[in-house]
């Protein structure tokens, strides 16, 4: 079944390049935020720059050490972020950008979808007595 | 009175804020309990030994198949044969009549 796991781990390259564009994209997430912050500065664009920031470092965290539980957190601030983004974009008139952005969040929304329903398996097997819940 | 977008916010805020505070606290309650919330190197070398034991599995199946493709062919030259020399297999015996 495709996403029976957090992350990819075999072969090699592949593992190599899901981690790399997984912290190129929160990276960028909070890129994203901390030019929110610098430039727009205005409600609510500043707040979600906060979130994104915040969410896209924590994120970046749990992809690199392999704590999908991290990332899993740091989800929802992302979306938060998004969305409050999008709509200070789209209110100013930035439609173009605003939609792209927009476009973003059903990503991320799946995402989270996958890790909520790892993590959710994980406790399940661990109350079974499965130890190395992690794959089974 | 708040604008539609402050409300828009709000909710967003609320809910964003919400499922990452009963996320952080379920990651929170797994690691208290020991679950295992990383893909660690064990579970590596667990995906290995049960795509290994998965590969033998498929080995065998495929053995089993072909013996049993030979043996269909031997039946079938067996039937001409027998077909050729003229012997007819017995005939079947009948089931017990119902009283």
């Amino acid at each position: 079944m495709p996403d029976s796991q957090p992350y990819i781990t075999k072969p090699w390259w592949a593992k190599l390049a899901e981690a790399t564009f997984y912290v190129a994209g929160y990276l960028l997430t909070a890129v994203a935020g901390l030019m929110a912050i610098i430039y727009v500065d205005a409600f609510p664009a500043r707040e979600g720059g906060y979130a994104l920031v915040a969410a896209g470092l924590l994120a970046t965290i749990g992809v690199c050490t392999r704590y999908y539980n991290l990332e899993l957190v740091a989800l929802w601030p992302v979306l938060t972020g998004l969305g409050a983004i999008v709509l200070w974009l789209v209110l100013n008139d930035a439609q173009v950008v605003g939609w792209l952005v927009a476009a973003l969040i059903p990503h991320y929304a799946r995402r989270l979808l996958v890790l909520v329903l790892i993590a959710r398996r994980a406790r399940r097997l661990h109350t079974m007595g499965v130890q190395d819940a992690g794959v089974v | 009175m708040p604008e539609w977008y402050e409300i828009a916010v709000g909710l967003l805020a609320a809910v964003g804020g919400g499922g990452g505070l009963l996320a952080a606290w379920k990651a929170w309650m797994s690691w208290r309990d020991g679950v295992q919330q990383r893909e660690s190197a064990p579970t590596e070398r667990l995906v290995a030994h049960l795509e290994k034991r998965l590969a033998e599995q498929g080995e065998r199946i495929a053995h089993l198949e072909a013996a049993r493709e030979i043996d269909g062919a031997y039946i079938t030259l067996l039937v001409l044969t027998m077909a050729g020399a003229g012997i007819t297999p017995p005939p079947r015996p009948k089931p017990p009549e119902k009283p």
